[in-house]
């Protein structure tokens, strides 16, 4: 276990260190730079020694190596430098904005897994077959329809007609609510998806077949057996479910008008704002990496097995990630399944 | 790059004739409240405006517009520009004297202003002001204000009277004290800070009716008005602490946001709203107003080092002649964007009347490109010696109109066998286009805003921006722009003024295309609502009805 987490830490830092050089590489690649774009600005009026002193005060004259080498050795005393365009240390740039993200993309997930499950189970348990193949069609709408066009129609609607909701993030929890809802439409796509398709999977096990026969009712089933046995490939897909979050909430947060981690990203790509680009990159990783660690780590509570021997676990944990739309359920080898027909 | 002849074109012109059929009685550049019927003016209240760009540094010089709707309001100047006359009124400083040579100024500071601090306003904080502009401070990474060209320093010969020197006479001069970005007054705590921290808002100490309570990051900022204030301009609507209580600055990026939120009454202020909006503005009882931003006017300027058809004065003349303005305005834009009869915007002080060389005449551009040698081709597009009459237009990110107009251009000039690509990429990309130049880079699309017409000296000056990029100087115009900025009689410098303009337009560099105007949606309940003489928001006056 010891040996499982070290490797899986340093694959982190890893992945962390690649991440913030790769931004730092593309962003310099692109044409121009956030101060030439300030100075080339037709009402900016600024002379090109102007120009030249803003280059220096920012160190954007030295070579890119040393640029490069000079923000790593900062990065890695904590120092993450100063937006170029908003005069304010990236950190608490970001500190600023993170806790609003947090409260989106952590109400989004939680209405994103309602969402699904809900899907899912009327997917399989509708007792109409219309209602089954209404829900069944479910998750290819959420997917299709753009975040922002569930956001303009969220606020004309709720904000503007009805007055339920107000247009702009004002601190309450009732303007949390239709932006984390949409959000959540989102994400509860892919996961309604394979969720639907991993329950049918268990339902049709022998081992479940057992079990009605030995008159097990299915409420029951699905409790003790089917849900568990359908969540391991969820859980990695909330892994993933991540990265769409982060991408959603720049749109989300755009068309609620929310001061966040999406916003910033927004506005400093778009000023080429590279301080701040690297770290919403850098942070984005490292929550990114932190919960596939986690998730990789909660394997074993689900599927005890995984433990049983190191590199049985290590393989197993790959082939499950590698599983993803049609994974093998966990099965308990019940005396009886050995002797079904 | 991708060509955009896009059907929305289409959509958008009905929407806008529409628009322009309804609105035609609602147009205009007046800096005025919008209504005398709400009745005495109330203390009190918050207002909550609503701007689509996210705030950048907030240094002083930055010109940025959702910067500057709140910036003019927290540090003052010593003159104040009216916006409807350009005459200079009082302000920090009750009076000012200008020497005979015109190289110094003397102004007499109040002696009541204090900063919000609470330090007085003196001679010596003034000093360091201008100091900063024209000398910059390398030392604190601070640039010299390009505005301040030939500035020498300033005297304090007693603590409320400052003498600013130049070693050069300027006629645009005095229009720099009373401009936001150049001349706004800021306390000495604000001044000890590196360029870093002067682009902190809560760094901010000045002697506005307004100060900072709070900043939310890049997209919030909040102002508390200070009880003290009692040196409002000359010419303010009343004296003493300002009406509201409190202004709310939120960046809402959505447009349909901004529109919605003034009719549910969460905002009563929403800037930018897009041409296509203005009826929906007014539909939901809200008030469109149109402020005109002094200065140039928005035009293509022909980029005169670029080896395309335009290097012959026929063809440039015959773009100007086969733009079709008033169809400009009345399809894409509103009556809010008045129709371009210069080179500088209505309301600008001195400008000249250039209505003769901007009308719409498809035979005269027709004609011109047959004299140049440019003959009709089999699909309407002309051509000489096998070459196309094609150009390269890039989307200009600056300006929410500049791809609807150029689409429309696009249209106009086909009649007159002429071919446009309109290019749409993303602001960086334009950027570095526009410094990199290379031979398709035939226009560019802008303008420079100051209420002063030594603008047309700022933008087509070869030692200042250059606007044409011509590899030989034209002396001509050279000559005429050195004059009018040595000449201080304004009916002389007018006379200029216009020769600067008939050399513009006679020789082709620029082709207007409307006047820059800024819009905003207002709800029924706002009044007072100005601006000062470049569309940047003054909300000294403004007070909430109801």
């Amino acid at each position: 276990m010891r040996r499982y987490v070290a490797k899986r830490v340093g694959q982190a830092v890893l992945v962390l260190w690649a991440a913030w050089t790769l931004a730092f590489i593309l962003l310099s690649a692109l044409p121009g730079d956030s101060v030439s774009n300030r100075i080339s600005d037709p009402e900016a009026n600024i002379s090109p020694e102007g120009a030249k002193l803003l280059l220096e005060y920012y160190g954007l004259d030295r070579p890119l190596w040393e640029q490069y080498l000079h923000s790593l050795w900062s990065v890695l005393h904590g120092d993450f430098g100063y937006s170029l365009t908003n005069a304010t240390a990236v950190e608490s740039l970001i500190g600023q904005a993170l806790p609003a993200t947090v409260k989106l993309t952590t109400l989004g997930l939680v209405f994103g897994v309602a969402f699904a499950s809900l899907v899912a189970v009327t997917i399989n348990y509708a007792p109409w077959a219309w209602l089954r193949n209404l829900a069944g069609s479910i998750p290819a709408l959420f997917a299709s329809v753009p975040t922002f066009v569930v956001g303009i129609m969220a606020l004309q609607y709720l904000s503007f007609r009805f007055h339920l909701i107000p247009s702009v993030d004002d601190g309450s929890l009732r303007a949390l609510i239709a932006p984390a809802a949409t959000l959540g439409i989102l994400v509860a796509a892919p996961i309604a998806q394979v969720l639907a398709t991993s329950i049918r999977k268990t339902r049709n096990q022998p081992f479940v077949h057992v079990l009605h026969a030995k008159g097990a009712g299915e409420g029951f089933i699905f409790r003790k057996d089917v849900l568990r046995n359908s969540s391991l490939p969820v859980l990695t897909l909330l892994g993933l479910a991540f990265g769409e979050l982060i991408a959603g909430s720049v749109v989300t947060e755009s068309v609620y008008a929310r001061n966040g981690i999406g916003m910033i990203t927004v506005n400093a790509v778009n000023t080429q704002d590279l301080p701040v680009v690297q770290g919403v990159v850098l942070l984005s990783t490292l929550i990114y990496v932190a919960i596939n660690l986690a998730v990789d780590l909660a394997y074993p509570f689900i599927d005890p097995r995984i433990l049983i021997d190191t590199k049985t676990a290590k393989r197993k944990a790959k082939a499950v990630r590698a599983d993803v739309p049609a994974p093998e359920p966990v099965r308990r080898r019940l005396p009886a399944e050995v002797a079904m027909p | 790059m991708r060509p955009l002849r896009s059907r929305l074109l289409l959509t958008s012109a009905a929407l806008a004739t529409t628009a322009s059929l309804l609105l035609a009685a609602c147009g205009g550049g007046s800096t005025s409240g919008n209504g005398g019927d709400a009745g005495e003016p109330v203390y009190g209240g918050t207002l909550t405006v609503y701007d689509p760009v996210q705030y950048a540094a907030w240094n002083p010089t930055n010109s940025l517009w959702s910067n500057t709707q709140v910036t003019p309001t927290l540090a003052e100047r010593l003159i104040w520009q009216d916006p409807e006359t350009g005459e200079f009124k009082p302000w920090l400083a009750e009076s000012w004297e200008v020497s005979d040579d015109h190289l110094s100024y003397t102004f007499h500071l109040r002696s009541d202003v204090t900063f919000s601090n609470g330090d007085p306003l003196d001679g010596e904080t003034v000093a360091l002001n201008f100091d900063q502009h024209g000398k910059g401070d390398a030392a604190k990474g601070i640039p010299v204000d390009p505005w301040w060209a030939n500035y020498v320093g300033t005297d304090v010969p007693d603590p409320h009277t400052v003498v600013v020197k130049f070693s050069e006479p300027n006629a645009a001069q005095l229009q720099v004290f009373s401009n936001y970005r150049a001349a706004s007054i800021l306390g000495k705590p604000y001044l000890a800070l590196d360029f870093q921290g002067q682009g902190k808002l809560e760094n901010w100490v000045g002697t506005g009716p307004f100060t900072v309570d709070s900043v939310d990051g890049t997209t919030g900022v909040t102002l508390v008005r200070r009880d003290d204030y009692d040196w409002a301009p000359e010419g303010s609507d009343h004296e003493g602490k300002a009406y509201l209580e409190k202004i709310v600055f939120k960046v809402v990026p959505e447009a349909g946001t901004r529109v919605g939120a003034l009719a549910s009454g969460e905002a009563q202020v929403a800037r930018n709203i897009a041409p296509y909006d203005e009826e929906t503005v007014t539909a939901q009882g809200g008030v469109v107003e149109a402020f005109p931003v002094q200065g140039e006017t928005n035009d293509l300027t022909i980029q005169l080092d670029a080896k395309a058809p335009t290097q012959d004065k026929n063809v440039r003349l015959a773009l100007i002649a086969a733009t079709d303005r008033e169809e400009i305005n009345e399809t894409v834009l509103s009556p809010s964007y008045p129709i371009p009869t210069s080179a500088l915007t209505q309301g600008t002080p001195l400008r000249g009347d250039s209505s003769k060389y901007l009308g719409y005449d498809l035979d005269k551009a027709k004609q011109l490109l047959e004299e140049a040698g440019w003959v009709e081709g089999k699909d309407g597009i002309r051509e000489k010696d096998g070459q196309r009459l094609h150009f390269e237009s890039w989307v200009a990110p600056y300006y929410q109109v500049s791809q609807s107009v150029l689409e429309l251009l696009q249209s106009q000039w086909k009649k007159a066998g002429i071919e446009l690509n309109i290019n749409a990429v993303s602001q960086t990309e334009y950027e570095s286009l526009r410094l990199a130049r290379g031979d398709k880079w035939t226009f560019e699309q802008g303008q420079q805003s100051t209420a002063e017409p030594g603008v047309l000296y700022a933008s087509y000056g070869s030692k200042r921006s250059n606007a044409t990029h011509n590899p030989t100087p034209d002396t001509v115009l050279e000559g005429l722009l050195e004059a009018q900025s040595q000449e201080f009689d304004p009916t002389k410098r007018a006379a200029i003024i216009q020769q600067i303009e008939d050399r513009i337009f006679s020789e082709g560099y620029s082709d207007p295309l409307y006047d820059e105007t800024q819009v905003f949606g207002l709800a029924p309940s706002v009044q007072g609502f100005k601006t000062e003489s470049t569309a940047r928001s003054w909300w000294y006056d403004t007070w909430l009805s109801e």
